[in-house]
């Protein structure tokens, strides 16, 4: 599974392992505020929107715990290459969840917008883009814990889903406000969580490529994914 | 031989042999060189006392008779140590031999002796001088000498002896050892065996050695020790099994996480909380399993206090389920490093039921209070003395008689509901014809249907085979969805026929013109209080009961509801109910 590595310090191992638990710990952290992010739209819940607000405190923080652990790291240990590798990537994974964090708050404050009026439509589309979402995150992390490639190839590959949904909501909403000008304002805002979970998946994505630079070296960041 | 412990035997031996046999050699060799050296002195010395009863002169003439008698050669020195005769060398060539030690000796102590390298002859030659004394004083010397080339020969000869003899020793010790060594130590080999095999934990039975000595009693402990070792082994293995059968029968999830935090153990039961990824649980940590905050921040705690801690929470995408973990240390038997339990009891049902009868009561509470404040509201204005006129005022009390008749059929409804799923209604199923029942229920809402001008087809064939029910109960199904029916027709006609049988069932169609179900709503049409449209529904004094009762008769009775509608096309009602034969 996972390939032991021999350090010389137990310390040291147990370093590493602090930081990958604490990419997990904000991973699941940004799965949560996606699901009830979206769960507060469906059920039209301010409050359960404004606790995901709140929340977001914590992922900030979580943030600069571990951008500060991995710079110790480098300073005082001065890895050379996999455990280089590791730490400069989990500075970049981390700032990806720390942005996801942010886009699940931000879609949480337009439901508090869009809650101040009658709902425009059903929600059928957010919420598959929000399960997939939540699944490439979960499988972004998995891929970097298990050291798998063909995991992380295929989040990087569902990204395309998200955005065709994106795409999707885009012109539907558009014949909306087309047919009914009193319907822009509530159109244009869930555009908007629309276009912030289109952005979520690319974030995940970019973790998932971090994790295949990891493991293989190679960057893949600015390459079309292989259709799997 | 590959055993290193005979090399090491054998080498140390053969060494130490060979260490004794040269010193035995060189002791012999030296002890021999001192006995012939002394024995060459002892036949020089009386040799030379006999020549001394000659006198000097004689000595001197018959130098080379002497030598050759003596078998030694013979030197005559001058007091002065001038050479005055020598058996062999020219005298003329020979120095003085006054500083000789054995002539040095011999002036102080009237003889001497000593073994000296000799030039002239190239041998290590052996001296022995005599002090020539005439009238008390030292005339001159006799020395006689002798190589000791045949000292050395015989040495070389014994050595030769020595070195063979030694050879043969040294070989039959080697054979020996080659055949002793193996003998003694071949138990110590078997006990290293049977340890090795033991240590690979394939259990060998017991180790067969027996003796009297000290090994004997080495391989009757290392006997001892092994089973003793087999005995806990068992025993930690039946513990084991004890509590794994334990935990596998159990409903609740378990999980065992070790001091590094990673799950060492799962039962059965987590198979169903974890789903598809149950095969990969073991090794992970909680976080890197559950993805669960509320877990994780659980597990923070119950490490900073050292306390079981209980924590509920949600798991699964899709349809969460609802959990309630106790996190719990279990104390190490030998004090050392602690596991954690965690055990999940899976409370979704238990939350969802709670929400379902939280949602009933509020509903229940709200559509009782609505009536009632009206009827309040109507009442307090009439007390008040506000009594306007009769009109009015009787207009006042046909509200206030609306609300309470509706609060009247509301407490109706519940109680059937109540009285349905408390089983109470004793639903006796008979034989029951179809078309009488439709007659009643036509009778109670004939009037209704009339005034807002809706027609009521009756297309059920004549000759219907009678289904197995209770006859109240078709009834009041009827009733309540031509109920509906009506309410919801604000034009046109209402069917009843029948649909297509099941096998076994004989399906009751009631259809209309009306406003039509989303789909949306469609699913959930059977719950209590679950309008499509609420302003609309109370307005028409629907108690939002209805279908409700309709879903719990139909499936006391064994059979089902099926509702088509989409808006504006009107509803279609399928009623099934179980033929009576």
């Amino acid at each position: 599974m996972d390939s032991e590595k021999r350090h010389t310090s137990i310390q040291y191992e147990r370093e590493l392992q602090e930081v990958k638990d604490g990419l997990i710990y904000m991973g699941a952290l940004t799965e949560k505020a996606i699901v009830n992010g979206v769960k507060a739209l469906v059920q039209r819940d301010s409050e359960l929107a404004r606790a995901v607000i709140a929340d977001d405190d914590q992922i900030d923080r979580l943030d600069m715990e571990i951008e500060e652990k991995c710079i110790r790291l480098l300073a005082l240990r001065q890895p050379a290459a996999r455990d280089l590798r590791f730490i400069t990537t989990a500075i970049k994974i981390n700032g990806h969840l720390e942005r996801i964090g942010d886009m699940a708050a931000n879609i949480a404050e337009k439901v508090l917008i869009l809650n101040q009026e009658p709902q425009l439509k059903p929600y059928i589309d957010i919420p598959r883009m929000a399960e997939v979402t939540q699944q490439m995150i979960r499988g972004s992390l998995n891929a970097l814990i298990n050291e798998d490639i063909t995991l992380a190839n295929k989040v990087r590959s569902d990204d395309e889903i998200v955005d065709n949904l994106n795409e999707q909501i885009f012109r539907e909403l558009l014949t909306f406000m087309m047919e009914n000008p009193h319907t822009i304002h509530r159109a244009t805002t869930i555009m908007q969580i629309s276009k912030n979970l289109e952005r979520i998946s690319d974030h995940a994505k970019g973790i998932a490529d971090m994790v295949v630079y990891l493991v293989t070296g190679k960057s893949v960041r600015h390459e079309e994914p292989l259709i799997s | 031989m590959q055993s290193r412990l005979f090399r090491k035997i054998f080498i140390a031996f053969a060494v130490t042999l060979l260490i004794v046999l040269t010193l035995d050699v060189l002791f012999v060799a030296l002890q021999t060189r001192q006995r012939l050296v002394g024995q060459i002195k002892e036949e020089l010395w009386t040799n030379g006392r006999v020549m001394l009863h000659l006198p000097l002169g004689q000595i001197v003439r018959n130098i080379r008779l002497l030598s050759e008698a003596t078998k030694a050669r013979a030197t005559v020195i001058g007091a002065s140590g001038v050479v005055l005769a020598d058996s062999e060398e020219d005298i003329r060539k020979m120095e003085n031999h006054g500083s000789r030690p054995e002539i040095q000796e011999a002036l102080v102590k009237g003889a001497g002796s000593a073994i000296r390298y000799s030039r002239t002859l190239d041998i290590d030659m052996f001296y022995v001088a005599f002090a020539i004394s005439q009238g008390g004083e030292i005339a001159g010397y006799l020395r006689l000498a002798r190589p000791l080339r045949e000292v050395q020969t015989v040495i070389g000869h014994y050595y030769q002896i020595i070195y063979r003899a030694a050879l043969i020793i040294l070989t039959s010790f080697l054979l020996l050892a080659l055949y002793f060594i193996p003998r003694f130590i071949a138990p110590i080999l078997r006990m290293k065996d049977y340890t090795e095999r033991v240590r690979g934990e394939k259990f060998p039975g017991s180790l067969m050695l027996h003796g009297d000595d000290e090994i004997g009693q080495l391989a009757d402990n290392i006997n001892l020790l092994v089973k003793k070792y087999e005995d806990n082994i068992r025993l930690a293995r039946e513990e084991r099994e004890k509590w794994e059968s334990a935990f596998a029968s159990m409903v609740e999830g378990i999980a065992i996480l070790n001091h590094k935090n990673r799950i060492d153990y799962v039962n059965a039961g987590m198979l169903g909380i974890l789903d598809d990824k149950f095969p990969e649980a073991l090794g992970k940590t909680p976080l890197e399993l559950f993805r669960s905050v509320e877990l994780q921040d659980a597990l923070e705690r119950y490490r900073q206090t050292g306390q079981p801690v209980s924590q509920e929470i949600s798991l699964g995408d899709g349809e969460p389920k609802a959990l309630s973990v106790n996190i719990a240390p279990i104390k190490g038997v030998s004090g050392g490093a602690y596991k954690t339990i965690m055990v999940f009891h899976d409370v979704t049902r238990l939350r969802k039921l709670e929400r379902v009868k939280a949602d009933f009561v509020a509903n229940v509470t709200h559509e009782i209070k609505t009536p009632l404040t009206a009827i309040i509201g109507f009442v307090e204005t009439l007390l008040s003395g506000a009594a306007p006129d009769p009109p009015t005022a009787h207009r006042f009390l046909n509200i206030i008689s609306e609300h309470a008749l509706r609060l009247n059929r509301l407490v109706d409804d519940l109680l059937i509901l109540s009285r349905i799923e408390l089983g109470e209604a004793q639903v006796r199923p008979e034989p029951t014809p179809v078309a009488e029942a439709l007659d009643k229920a036509f009778a109670v809402i004939e009037s209704r249907a009339k005034e807002k001008g809706l027609a009521i087809v009756n297309n059920l064939p004549s000759g219907l085979p009678p289904i197995l029910a209770d006859p109240d109960s078709v009834v009041q199904i009827l009733v309540n969805v031509l109920d509906n029916a009506v309410k919801f027709t604000p034009s046109g006609s209402i069917t009843i026929s029948t649909a297509q049988d099941k096998e076994g069932y004989l399906a009751v169609l009631i259809a209309d013109t009306g406003v039509g179900i989303p789909r949306q709503d469609l699913p959930r049409l059977g719950e209590r209080f679950y309008r499509v449209d609420k302003m609309r529904s109370r307005e028409m004094g629907g108690t939002g009961l209805g279908l409700s009762i309709v879903k719990h008769l139909l499936k006391a009775l064994q059979g089902w509801m099926e509702v088509e509608s989409s808006p504006a096309a009107g509803t279609r009602v399928k009623l099934f109910f179980p033929l009576a034969s």
